[in-house]
């Protein structure tokens, strides 16, 4: 019975797998971000789009300038009041599957500003997917947190987002 | 500190001693000892091993007897855990080698809710939100309600105020030597030392405070002869002019500065306000910093304008006038007549409050929820209408009957 373990001719030149695991790998390997920072965390996310950290490794060094054109949208700064709306005006331009990382203490909890103008984290705005601590996090925060987008889109299933976005509707 | 929880181990040889020393925890059977299940919140007597919690008051009001039975036990078997109170540090071995227990303590997982009912019997809220700013007083900066107003004529009648004050003092120091004086010689004492005169101490360090002084620069003695009357006041302190008008003449003195030869005040440099909660007849101070480009010089002109009052918009003036005074509306709350665009230009149009004003919040605010107007300000329907209005389109929707 030891033959068949053995990959058959055919299994040499093909692999089997599902639909939704090569769609998940074809998306997590160019996820798109978006071109726009809000304050100083920008920089830190220019530096790893740039050559030294170079986000294009991972699929994810084509900053769009549209949101028509982005997969991601990473929050990089702190969210006003004023700039809130903008916010999920281009969240709701983004084409689905669309994803959301919130980068730094600002727009993940307000950081430092428990003020009149600062809204406390992006994710009373749009839903976030990763949350990258730090005030700036380096660029290797941005990464890692990059990493596990692409780990949970990896993980993530057709079926669930179905339900999620039409099922809620009823 | 209070005790939370005493158990028995094994391993109790039925002495009796800890039902002695306190027998409302403490009860001895024939073969062992045990916790009675009346001081233990689950009410069980027959497991001394179970680690369940006592009563609060019990773990309070017998934390020295029980104590006293646990080093009292010949064996030690019995063993308890204590919580401190939030300021003592963590005790580093309570009873015995009870190390899983220290650690449990140190993660804080065998605290009772050390925070103390609020009066009306309701739980503190246990999230870390903050939606209510007066639900965190200790978070609030307390701001001075108000500074003194830079003023030369203050100035002057703060040192005449204390000019009085040191030579009352002086005339009772006097007053009361004499009747010592008068008394000692009475009783045939020796005299008492005669006073003297105390001298202000030398402020040793650079720290000094600028005293304002009077006007003497020609310009502003200038500008003073060109206003006339409407000068209240006008001084010099740390080099800087300083100009104060009446509120109604702002315009008029910013014209004086701006075309006049001698003055030249080419541009206004910044426009703002201060203000001023307890200030009396005022409730903000409005300055505008002008610059002289040609002659490098600078002049602070500056009204006090109390709550409501419109001041005249400087825009017609110095057009840069235009944002600084939105800026001023925005964050103090004070509109100026003949503006062009009075509207805010930071925070959103339909923000509420001023927000540089003393009695604004400092914090919280921020925890609100968000609400989103789909068309800020109406300026979609505004130019939906006026499409439509090109068209020969009436889009406004007819009220019902």
């Amino acid at each position: 019975m030891s033959h068949l373990n053995q990959p058959t001719a055919l299994e040499h030149v093909l692999i089997t797998t599902k639909v939704e695991k090569v769609i998940n790998w074809a998306r997590a390997s160019s996820v798109w971000p978006m071109t726009f920072g809000l304050a100083c965390c920008a920089i830190e996310m220019m530096a790893a789009g740039a050559s030294k950290f170079d986000m294009d490794r991972f699929g994810a060094g084509i900053f769009r300038a549209t949101p028509r054109q982005a997969d991601l949208m990473i929050v990089a700064g702190t969210v006003t009041y004023k700039m809130a709306p903008v916010i999920k005006q281009l969240y709701d331009q983004m084409p689905e599957p669309k994803w959301v990382i919130a980068m730094g203490s600002c727009a993940t909890a307000g950081g430092p500003f428990d003020s009149y103008h600062t809204i406390q984290g992006v994710d009373k705005v749009v839903p976030v997917d990763v949350y990258i601590p730090g005030c700036p996090p380096r660029p290797e925060g941005l990464l890692y947190g990059f990493l596990k987008l692409q780990d949970k889109i990896m993980t993530s299933s057709m079926a669930d987002r179905y339900a999620e976005i039409f099922e809620a509707v009823g | 500190m209070a005790i939370t929880k005493v158990w028995i181990e094994d391993g109790c040889i039925v002495c009796n001693a800890c039902e002695a020393e306190c027998p409302d925890v403490f009860h001895v059977l024939a073969e062992t000892c045990v916790i009675r299940g009346e001081s233990r919140q689950d009410g069980v007597e027959d497991t001394n091993h179970a680690k369940n919690p006592l009563k609060v008051e019990i773990g309070t009001s017998l934390e020295a007897a029980i104590k006293a039975a646990a080093e009292g036990c010949p064996v030690t078997v019995i063993k308890f855990e204590a919580i401190a109170s939030a300021a003592a540090p963590a005790p580093a071995a309570k009873s015995g080698e009870d190390v899983e227990s220290a650690v449990d303590h140190a993660l804080g997982m065998d605290s009772a809710p050390a925070v103390a009912p609020a009066e009306d019997g309701s739980l503190p809220a246990t999230t870390g939100y903050v939606w209510d700013i007066k639900a965190a007083p200790n978070r609030q900066i307390v701001l001075p309600k108000s500074a003194p107003l830079p003023s030369y004529k203050a100035f002057v009648a703060e040192q005449e105020a204390a000019k009085v004050a040191d030579e009352a003092k002086w005339q009772k120091q006097l007053a009361d030597f004499e009747t010592a004086k008068a008394k000692a010689v009475e009783e045939g004492k020796p005299e008492p030392k005669a006073p003297v005169r105390a001298v202000p101490a030398k402020n040793e360090t650079d720290l000094v405070f600028p005293a304002p002084t009077e006007a003497q620069a020609p310009e502003l003695k200038h500008l003073m002869e060109l206003l006339g009357d409407k000068v209240e006041e006008a001084f010099e302190q740390a080099g800087e002019m300083t100009c104060q008008v009446k509120k109604e003449a702002i315009l008029e003195a910013l014209r004086f500065c701006r075309d006049d030869q001698a003055l030249k005040f080419e541009m206004l440099a910044d426009e703002t306000a201060t203000h001023y909660p307890l200030g009396q007849g005022y409730a903000f101070s409005l300055v505008y910093h002008l610059t002289s480009v040609s002659r490098s010089r600078r002049l602070r002109l500056r009204i006090l304008v109390p709550e409501g009052f419109e001041p005249e918009s400087a825009e017609q003036v110095y057009p840069t006038a235009n944002w600084l005074e939105r800026e001023i509306w925005d964050m103090f709350g004070i509109r100026f007549q003949n503006h062009t665009d009075m509207v805010r230009i930071l925070c959103p149009e339909d923000w509420e409050g001023h927000a540089l004003r003393k009695d604004y919040p400092t914090l919280g605010l921020g925890q609100r929820e968000i609400s989103f107007r789909e068309d800020r300000g109406g300026m979609l329907m505004k130019i939906a209408m006026e499409a439509a209005g090109n068209l020969g389109i009436n889009l406004k929707v007819p009220k019902a009957e």
